[in-house]
């Protein structure tokens, strides 16, 4: 300040030639036409889906000679909706964000990719190892450098890029829309970021059982608790740094964990949300135990464009999900139906006629939609008879109903909420059909059942046998013991502490790059490493996929089994 | 950075540089640049050393090496045996395939493993395919390209359709999904495992064999089209070489 106090006039004289100067620069760089001002939705849009400025897509050449369209491999393909960049077969993408791309690359430890080598211990091969650690000094990207970099695949500092990045063909105006997207990209933090703290909510709806639901909140807001703890531990001792951890302290923020407790008809769910959503913002959505369509759930979190991560719900949105912004452990029962209708085609004698009877909410009618269509792909012949029932009684009598039909192979009863009334009309009027089939929400009912009616019946059941021993879950039951949590369905804790340990490990590999799809592509990419799964066989996504589990077996109830179950399937995936 | 640790690593770097010393400055041919870096203490590392910042500070300083101007990105090539395993997949129409069945019939194949919703390395590998196709169809029509799922669960006939038509791929290309456990099965045979059980880890090979019970060719790493056929070409000259020995011994 006071120096230019001091040197007043003369510093004005500068500034008018600087601008002058500046000026002349502008109409000899526009002359050259090297890049005016890029309109960053066509940038978008390019970067996304490798269609240029005319409206086709670009073409370009990857491994020096191998012709491919925009459409093939985009930027986002490699680069991710972040700009982050990924890792695969040993092939290194680095972060082309706003940040990264038009900021010098210089040897400094306090930039992040000098010390994410050091925290990325994921085992990977020695060609990954030695691109992550080379260093790619470059001066900071300029329009024109990034367009050379583009299409010659050169970089600022003259150096080749990786054969692997393609060689695009971009108009002026590509180049220019790309350019003005690519400075916005990624360019601050998301919303939920405070200097020394993240926002996360889990949300719970009401209408379910009391006591379920309190168990699951304290198992959740357990994990944020013990989360800040470690936190508060390592920052009061900056000095002990194991695995170079010092260098990550100003990437330690606590969690402040919200809970969104939503009530009432799922239509009210979007105002409640964003009430929630505008007194704090959240970073993510961590868990949750919804009663009901996920769907408004999912639209809001689209919305907002924020991670849901891994919520209890039986009834995902299923359309709309590749690259949505909710992550599910499965597809809940619409797979169970997709599963069931395999199994039926399977059988050496396929059912002739089959009856249906499902309650009028989302929990009836979702699967029973989707059962019937995959019933009709693959058993052209058969008859559907499908009955939907409003309330308790009319399930009873329903099921009362079809005990004595006598020409019906396969019973299946989708009850959503009238579990305990199907069953008991099971029980009561043992059916003629040879088979009876229930969803896995029923099953804790369906233990009731008396032996020759519970002979027939066939529970779909999307999770791992019972009886399989996993040395993990045994860690996640003695983490959530050793804190005298209730355990009330030990199912919906066990998946809020594998959400909660995946969002643990995943904020770390963030650094301090606070992008909310960046913190998606890292679950992505490495949710398949997860050594307990939670409920599920075996959990895995890929860049867009959102269901972690794809498949189902088809089980059957008994008491001598440990269980109470047995696989009568393999694992079906439909 | 701690203090121990600090002059322990310091240490090291002295002990490090030490040899360098004489021979920089015995060198008659360094270019006289060195004057500029001052006290001569410092590491030369080829033609690459001076172009980086000046790093370091007193006895320890040195120039930055700023990385490599072109990335080595050579494929390695290995030639192995592999016992096919007796699996049933499933081909992009749903129909099965046995697979030690498919590799017994006569024709040289090209093999790749991938997975329809992997985003950096499968679109180069099946690019590298799709444009591939025709010029080793055009050395033997009897050629089949494979590409193999490492995602079984997810990538359905149906996807895997759709991800041969967004690679134009012939009729004599070929995509297999299959049970997991016996894709797993395929992977282990062709010696293919991936780091930590996690397909996101999968190398980038792709395999060739001429005739059925030939060793296999495999490389590691990203290729050309022009290595695609090079590589080909040499397999089934390879082959041509043996069947010209084997007519031309005395029975």
């Amino acid at each position: 300040m006071s120096s230019s106090q001091v040197s007043g006039p003369s510093r004005s004289h500068v500034r008018g030639r600087l601008v002058l100067l500046s000026l002349l620069f502008g109409i000899i760089a526009s002359d050259a036409g090297a890049q005016g001002q890029g309109d960053a939705t066509l940038g978008e849009r390019l970067y996304r889906t490798g269609i240029g400025a005319d409206g086709n897509p670009v073409t370009a050449i990857t491994q020096g000679d191998v012709r491919i369209a925009g459409d093939q491999l985009p930027c986002v393909s490699c680069h991710r909706p972040s700009g982050m960049g990924t890792s695969e077969g040993g092939t290194y993408v680095p972060p082309i964000t706003a940040n990264h791309l038009f900021a010098a690359r210089e040897a400094n430890r306090a930039l992040r990719n000098e010390r994410f080598k050091e925290m990325y211990k994921e085992v990977q091969s020695e060609r990954f190892y030695q691109d992550v650690r080379k260093a790619r000094l470059r001066p900071a990207y300029t329009p024109d450098t990034l367009a050379a970099a583009l299409r010659e695949g050169v970089d600022p500092a003259g150096r080749h890029l990786n054969p692997a990045m393609p060689r695009y063909k971009l108009s002026d105006a590509d180049a220019a829309n790309l350019t003005a997207y690519l400075s916005t990209l990624s360019r601050g933090d998301d919303p939920g970021v405070a200097p020394d703290e993240v926002h996360f909510a889990t949300i719970v709806t009401e209408g379910g059982d009391a006591a379920r639901t309190d168990a699951f909140v304290k198992t959740v807001e357990a994990y944020a608790e013990w989360i800040n703890r470690d936190i508060r531990d390592d920052l009061a001792r900056p000095g002990f740094s194991p695995y170079y951890r010092d260098e990550f302290l100003d990437s330690y923020r606590e969690w402040r964990l919200h809970v969104w407790r939503l009530e009432g008809p799922p239509e009210s769910w979007p105002a409640q949300l964003e009430r929630y959503y505008a007194a704090q913002p959240v970073f993510a959505v961590l868990s949750g135990l919804v009663e009901g369509d996920f769907t408004p759930i999912a639209d809001f979190c689209d919305a907002r464009r924020m991670p849901c991560l891994f919520p209890v719900t039986e009834l995902p949105r299923t359309d709309r999900a590749a690259g949505a912004y909710t992550l599910y452990f499965s597809r809940g029962l619409e797979l169970e139906a997709d599963a069931l209708a395999v199994h039926l085609a399977a059988q050496a004698t396929p059912p002739g006629r089959v009856i249906v009877i499902h309650g009028a909410d989302a929990y009836g009618r979702r699967p029973a939609a989707r059962l019937f269509d995959a019933l009709q792909a693959r058993l052209p012949g058969l008859a559907i008879d499908s009955r939907e029932v409003t309330d308790a009684a009319a399930i009873g009598a329903a099921v009362a109903a079809a005990a004595e039909d006598e020409a019906v192979d396969v019973l299946v009863i989708w009850p959503g909420h009238m579990a305990d009334t199907a069953v008991a009309a099971l029980a009561a009027t043992p059916p003629r059909a040879g088979r009876i089939v229930l969803p896995s929400d029923a099953l804790a009912a369906a233990r009731s059942l008396p032996a020759p009616v519970r002979e027939k019946v066939l529970i779909t059941y999307p999770y791992d046998k019972p009886d399989r021993v996993r040395p993990d879950a045994y860690r996640a039951r003695a983490w959530v013991r050793s804190r005298r949590l209730p355990i009330v369905d030990w199912d919906d804790q066990r998946q809020a502490y594998f959400a909660m340990k995946m969002t643990e490990w995943a904020m770390a590999h963030l650094l301090s790059d606070y992008h909310r799809d960046y913190l998606i592509e890292i679950i992505e990419h490495e949710v398949e490493n997860s050594l307990d799964p939670g409920p599920q066989p075996q959990m895995a996504l890929g860049p867009g996929q959102r269901f972690g589990s794809k498949g189902a077996y088809l089980m059957r109830l008994d008491p001598e089994a440990p269980s109470g179950l047995v696989a009568v399937s393999d694992w079906i995936v439909p | 950075m701690p203090g121990p640790a600090r002059s322990l690593r310091a240490f090291m770097f002295a002990v490090a540089v030490l040899p360098w010393v004489p021979a920089a400055l015995a060198n008659p041919m360094d270019d006289g640049r060195d004057g500029a870096r001052g006290g001569g203490h410092e590491m030369t590392m080829g033609d690459h050393g001076k172009d980086g910042p000046l790093m370091g500070h007193g006895a320890q300083q040195f120039y930055m090496y700023p990385g490599p101007m072109t990335p080595n990105a050579a494929p390695k090539r290995s030639r192995v045996h592999y016992e096919i395993p007796h699996v049933t997949l499933y081909n992009e129409d749903g129909a099965a395939v046995e697979l030690d069945r498919l590799l017994h019939r006569p024709g040289p194949v090209a093999l790749q493993f991938i997975f329809t919703s992997c985003a950096t390395i499968c679109p180069v590998l099946s690019a590298g395919f799709s444009q591939a196709q025709a010029a080793l169809l055009a050395r033997d029509p009897s050629t089949r390209l494979i590409s193999i799922s490492i995602d079984p669960e997810y990538d359905t006939p149906a996807r895997l359709r759709t991800y041969a038509e967004r690679y134009h791929a012939g009729r004599n290309w070929i995509f297999l999904t299959g049970r997991l456990g016996d894709i797993r099965t395929v992977i282990e045979a062709f010696d293919a495992l991936y780091r930590a059980g996690s397909k996101m880890y999968h190398r980038p090979y792709t395999y060739f064999r001429g005739r059925p019970g030939d060793d296999w060719v495999r490389l590691d790493g990203l290729l050309s089209e022009a290595d695609l056929v090079r590589e080909f070409d040499a397999v089934l000259a390879a082959d041509a070489k043996e069947t010209h020995r084997a007519a031309a011994e005395p029975r």
